[in-house]
């Protein structure tokens, strides 16, 4: 389903707003390479989702990265030599302190920019980032709502012709013979006749995969065909209703309110903090070529406490949504 | 004994570390800035142009299509039928329809499977492989021409998404990540090549006649511009 | 002055060969008042969207035009932008195509974006809809969560936020089911009496409309033939052999009741003014029911007459028992239960035969789970418990709700050949690759004079290939786009593909959904042919004229089982609600007439 259902109901932030904070972090989380910056920023985004809800998709991007990140830790320490404390595995062979943790930081950053963006699409709708998008690009943006509105609809269309493909002969007739199956019909005589086909059926390997090939692509040929039918009706539709494709308003509107410029205000005091305290050196810690680090070099500095408030006023929102609600 | 024979033959030298990691942030960020203007530009040309309503609902039906293409068919990883149509699109609508439907259907799809940094380098791959498609649309009639495109726009789509994720490399780039990148991406890569490679080799004549009754349908202009051409 | 003007207006589209000959519209004469109720009618082809799309500026096709039409006074062509798009709404037939974005207030809220008002006024004018049509609890909800007659209602409401003069409906119920028909039609009624909308529709299920229009236009080939109020265009095409099929059975009934016992005031429209008239003429129709009932009693003890009631779901142990066999079961389907999602049953526990040569039709409600039915029976979905038997070497044949799902060729041509290479004579010396090749060349005439082709024998026609083709009547067809051909016209090429694979059972949904009453009666008499060929047929429908009139069985689906299985019949005597609007009309005299035949026959009428 789409993004973005689960909102906080009783506070409203101009989606505007909203892109600014977060593409603020998402820089912030490329730029600070400090163990403490980033696992504080880590429970935080951690904290904030959990109270916006985790969601499945959450799992799905999980899935693809954590490979990549468990390679990037492995394969950094093998191939970059770079760094003082040298541990050796064989006796030739070592791998370096400072690859390990760089591997393992870098890893964590890709960790919290996966969790910015799924907080992001909780946060923001599709509709709110369309009417942002509709002031620039209008026609885009027209393109976009529609095949949002297309997606389900071929989808069923899809369901319907996929029940006909257990059917022989376009869908009109019953194949009864169970056992039958793999005889599945040839939907198009015109695509085997072909030399180089003809040699790439003999291999196998590649028969299974034509067979799937032609299955999916007989499904979705109909379904196009139908599809790009019907919308002609859409076009005629939109012209009946006097679509131009120039000069269009919005049913929705988003006013500025308090809230926003107490948001802005608070975003804008933080970050010059933050930034003042990045160009001293503050978040940045030099890994190579030696990683000095002793846990207990807390950062207690206002460079800290200030980039600890920029995270804190959407938490704080979700909380208090909470508290009126009970 | 293999990894340590890769490793010393490595290019590790001081200056090829220095060189690596001048590759740094606001290289990135402005490679990033850098695509997203290519690609507004092209939109804002499109909007400039003042399409005709047909053709906007063409585009829409199109990038529906290939949208719903990636997601019904989500459970079968291999299958991306959505590089296909978009091909498809390129060779029969032309290199302009063919961008704009890649470049969307990267969008709308991040609408159902979540925004991210990645979002705007798929919108690039895709919208290349567009309109790449639809500068090349004469040699498609051979069938080895639509073998080697599709196999290889495979790995050129995964390697330019995965510009994405050496964002979160942070500060230096290292060698290192893209080995990562290229090792963990290429399975996926060529089964999306070899996919794309067998649907444009067995089901391009039926979608070509089948995106050509649409074109006369949708933009009479243009299928008779390109008649008389023919 | 009128409102829209149509003086002496020719229409002919573009790229039409035969120019002169193939005008769509023809010397068109029509003077439409504010605030009245047309109704236009016709076979499909004759002009009737063409006409509705010439007053619609943004629609106009391309083609050629003489004479004028004026919209207060201006000719179309030259309206303003804005009071075409806002005075002037124009609604389609299939609720989903014209539906542009996802979610319902942006659609109501999609043409005011159009126009350029600002947010406010835009925000007014949904909030006012809203409050009018009481959609409150859908304005959030993604289109497609819809119902049909929703969605309808969505696209009626996007068009009534310009606040229009004129609404221009395109056969707007053809797809909707009865109930969402009869909804979507009351709101057109108040539209058109407590705001004096004008209405110009085109429909072909006239019993419902009738009673509400000012005046009806009967079309055909692009010419008005009749052009009268709603009360004397019955009389007029009283002796017409077309237009004779579009008035409601009320008017039907009347007119052959009015010839012997004289005339009422006014032609009766609605089953209210049809009872005031039989009340008129009450003893004589009680003396002929005498007459006929003494009949009845005596010497036909076949007809059931109401102490006999139909046979409610009641199994034989000899049903139940899995040995019994009965010789002309072709398929049985036995305790079948069957369910998309856990724990929401749509069948439960069916046992159902299908035996060879019945012509059976399935009923039911919306949503009673018909479509589901035949795609358990014919396999396409598989049923959670029990079993779907059938004997051996059957051919089933299957036809979608939408016709169009079965097309994958570009001519209509070729969808047959690849019927035939279906058929089994694919690989045989008498058909091959090469000879499809061959014919697929052919000329239309030479193709279907093909000796190849008209040499083949198919199992259940005793037609030849060409006599198939005239039969059907789609001869001119044959090199078309399935697509390009009407609703009709496709149902009958799929027919036709049917037949050329040798199938020995049909099942249809829904084939008369949105035809024309030619096309309907050309559909009843295309099935009965193939019963009496040997076909096998099972059908859903929602009009129950048409199964009555047609159907010797009857299934009744309720509450995911079979209610009644029947003759419809006694189905529809029985029924009080659910029945054909004759019999609604008789019923108090003759509950057993359920078909106008069946009126004419008691009470003697030839």
């Amino acid at each position: 389903m789409l993004k973005g259902t689960i909102k906080m109901e009783l506070t409203r932030i101009h989606p505007a707003v909203y892109i600014l904070y977060y593409f603020i972090m998402i820089v912030l989380a490329f730029i600070l390479r400090d163990p403490y910056f980033l696992l504080s920023f880590l429970i935080l985004i951690l904290v904030l989702i959990s109270l916006q809800g985790i969601s499945s998709e959450l799992k799905q991007i999980m899935k693809l990265f954590l490979p990549l990140s468990i390679l990037i830790i492995i394969i950094n320490p093998l191939i970059q030599k770079k760094g003082v404390h040298r541990i050796y595995l064989m006796k030739n062979f070592f791998i370096t302190y400072e690859a390990i943790a760089f591997g393992i930081l870098t890893s964590l950053a890709l960790l919290i920019v996966i969790l910015i963006f799924s907080s992001y699409n909780k946060s923001v709708t599709y509709q709110e980032m369309l009417y942002i998008f509709s002031k620039k690009l209008p026609i885009i943006s027209m393109i976009i709502v529609m095949s949002l509105r297309f997606i389900p609809l071929i989808n069923s269309r899809v369901g319907e012709v996929k029940k006909l493909n257990h059917l022989k002969a376009n869908g009109i007739e019953t194949k009864l013979d169970n056992n039958n199956q793999d005889k599945l019909e040839e939907f198009d005589t015109n695509i085997s006749d072909t030399k180089f086909l003809k040699k790439i059926n003999s291999s196998k390997k590649f028969q299974s995969i034509i067979k799937e090939a032609k299955i999916i692509g007989k499904i979705m040929g109909i379904t196009v065909s139908w599809s790009l039918e019907e919308s002609m009706f859409t076009a005629k539709s939109m012209k009946a209703r006097g679509y131009k494709s120039y000069k269009r308003t919005s049913y929705l509107s988003y006013d500025i309110s308090l809230t926003d410029i107490i948001f802005l205000v608070l975003i804008f005091i933080t970050v010059s903090i933050i930034v003042l305290g990045i160009i001293q050196g503050y978040g940045l810690t030099d890994i190579y070529p030696s990683l000095d680090f002793a846990l207990s070099d807390l950062p207690l500095n206002i460079y800290y406490f200030a980039f600890i408030i920029f995270l804190l006023p959407l938490i704080y929102l979700e909380i208090r949504e909470r508290m009126l609600w009970h | 004994m293999i990894i340590e024979n890769f490793v010393n033959n490595l290019p590790i030298t001081e200056s090829g570390a220095v060189a690596s990691s001048s590759l740094s942030i606001p290289i990135l960020i402005f490679a990033f800035l850098l695509v997203v203007g290519i690609i507004y530009f092209i939109f804002k040309m499109y909007e400039q142009s003042k399409p005709t309503v047909e053709s906007i609902v063409l585009i829409a039906v199109l990038t529906a299509i290939a949208t719903a293409g990636r997601m019904i068919f989500i459970s079968i990883p291999m299958v991306n039928l959505a590089s296909f149509i978009i091909i498809m699109v390129g060779v029969v609508f032309g290199k302009e329809e063919g961008f704009l439907v890649g470049a969307l259907t990267a969008l709308v799809t991040s609408f159902f499977a979540g925004l991210g940094v990645w979002t705007i380098f798929q919108m690039l791959g895709w919208g290349l492989m567009g309109a790449s498609a639809g500068y090349l649309s004469t040699k498609f009639d051979s069938i080895p021409f639509r073998f080697i495109f599709g196999l290889l726009w495979g790995f050129l789509y995964g390697w330019i998404t995965d510009i994405s994720a050496l964002f979160y490399a942070g500060p230096t780039l290292e060698f290192s990540q893209i080995i990562a990148l290229i090792i963990s991406g290429f399975t996926y890569d060529l089964t999306h090549g070899v996919t794309n490679a067998v649907l444009l080799a067995i089901l391009y004549n039926w979608f070509k006649k089948i995106f050509l009754r649409a074109r006369d349908k949708y933009l009479p202009n243009q299928s008779s511009a390109t008649a008389t051409n023919e | 002055m009128a409102l829209i003007e149509f003086d002496n207006y020719s229409f002919s589209y573009l790229n039409s060969a035969k120019k002169e000959r193939n005008k769509t519209l023809e010397n068109i004469n029509l003077n439409i008042n504010f605030g009245d109720f047309v109704l236009l009618c016709g076979p499909s082809g004759c002009g009737k969207t063409t006409l509705l799309t010439n007053l619609k500026k943004e629609l106009m096709p391309n083609g050629a035009s003489e004479g004028y039409i004026r919209y207060n006074g201006t000719e179309i062509s030259k309206l303003d932008d804005s009071i075409s798009a806002c005075e002037i709404g124009y609604l389609f037939q299939n609720p989903d195509s014209q539906i542009v974005t996802d979610t319902v207030i942006q659609e109501i809220a999609f043409p005011l974006e159009n126009i350029g008002l600002p947010t406010e006024e835009i925000r007014n004018r949904i909030s006012e809809i809203v409050a009018f049509f009481g959609i409150n609890n859908i304005l959030h909800k993604n289109v497609n969560e819809l119902s049909g007659g929703q969605k309808q209602l969505i696209n009626l409401c996007s068009l009534l936020v310009l606040r229009p003069k004129v609404l221009l409906l395109d056969e707007p119920m053809s797809q909707l089911d009865p109930i969402a028909s009869y909804e979507f039609l009351s709101i057109v009624r108040r539209l058109n009496e407590e705001f004096s909308i004008t209405i110009i529709m085109s429909e072909h299920k006239a019993d419902r409309i009738f009673p509400f229009i000012d005046y009806a236009v009967f079309l055909k080939e692009g010419k008005i033939i009749y052009n009268n109020n709603s009360h004397d265009i019955c009389n007029d095409v009283i002796n017409d052999k077309i237009f004779v099929n579009y008035l409601p059975s009320v008017t039907k009934i009347y007119n052959e009741l009015s010839e012997k016992y004289g005339k009422y005031t006014n032609t009766p429209l609605s089953i209210r003014q049809g009872r005031k008239y039989l009340n008129t003429i009450h003893d004589e129709l009680i003396k002929i029911n005498k007459d006929t009932e003494k009949n009845n009693c005596s010497d036909d003890s076949d007809v059931h007459l109401t102490t006999k009631k139909y046979n409610t779901k009641k199994k034989s142990i000899k049903d139940i028992l899995p040995f019994s066999k009965d010789n002309d079961t072709l398929i049985r389907m036995e305790g079948v239960y069957f369910a998309y999602e856990k724990k929401n049953l749509i069948l439960k526990n069916i046992d159902f035969k299908l035996n060879k040569g019945e012509f059976i039709s399935l009923i039911g409600g919306n949503g009673a789970g018909k479509s589901t039915f035949l795609q358990v029976l014919v396999g396409v979905l598989k049923p959670i418990k029990g079993k779907v038997k059938y004997i051996k070497n059957l051919k089933i044949a299957y036809v979608h709700q939408n016709p169009m799902i079965h097309f994958s060729k570009d001519t209509i041509k070729e969808e047959f050949l690849e019927s035939i290479l279906n058929s089994g004579y694919y690989g045989s010396n008498e058909f091959n690759e090469k000879t499809y090749n061959t014919l697929l060349k052919l000329e239309k005439e030479k193709f279907i004079e093909s000796d190849i082709l008209n040499n083949l024998k198919f199992k259940n026609i005793n037609y030849s290939f060409k006599e198939l083709i005239d039969f059907f009547d789609i001869a001119n067809l044959i090199d078309n786009h399935p697509y390009d051909c009407s609703g009709g016209e496709q149902q009958k090429i799929i027919m036709i593909k049917v037949l050329l694979q040798n199938t020995d059972v049909l099942i249809l949904d829904e084939p008369t959904k949105g035809l024309d009453p030619i096309s309907n009666k050309n559909m009843a008499e295309i099935l009965n042919t193939l019963i009496d060929q040997g076909m096998t047929i099972l059908m859903t429908s929602h009009d129950l004229d048409f199964v009555a009139e047609n159907c010797k069985r009857c299934l009744m689906l309720f509450d995911k089982n079979i209610q009644i299985d029947d003759n419809p019949k006694l189905i529809f005597e029985e029924n009080n609600f659910y029945t054909t609007f004759v019999n609604r009309m008789v019923k108090d005299y003759i509950p057993q007439a359920v078909t106008l035949d069946d009126v004419k026959s008691f009470w003697d009428l030839e």
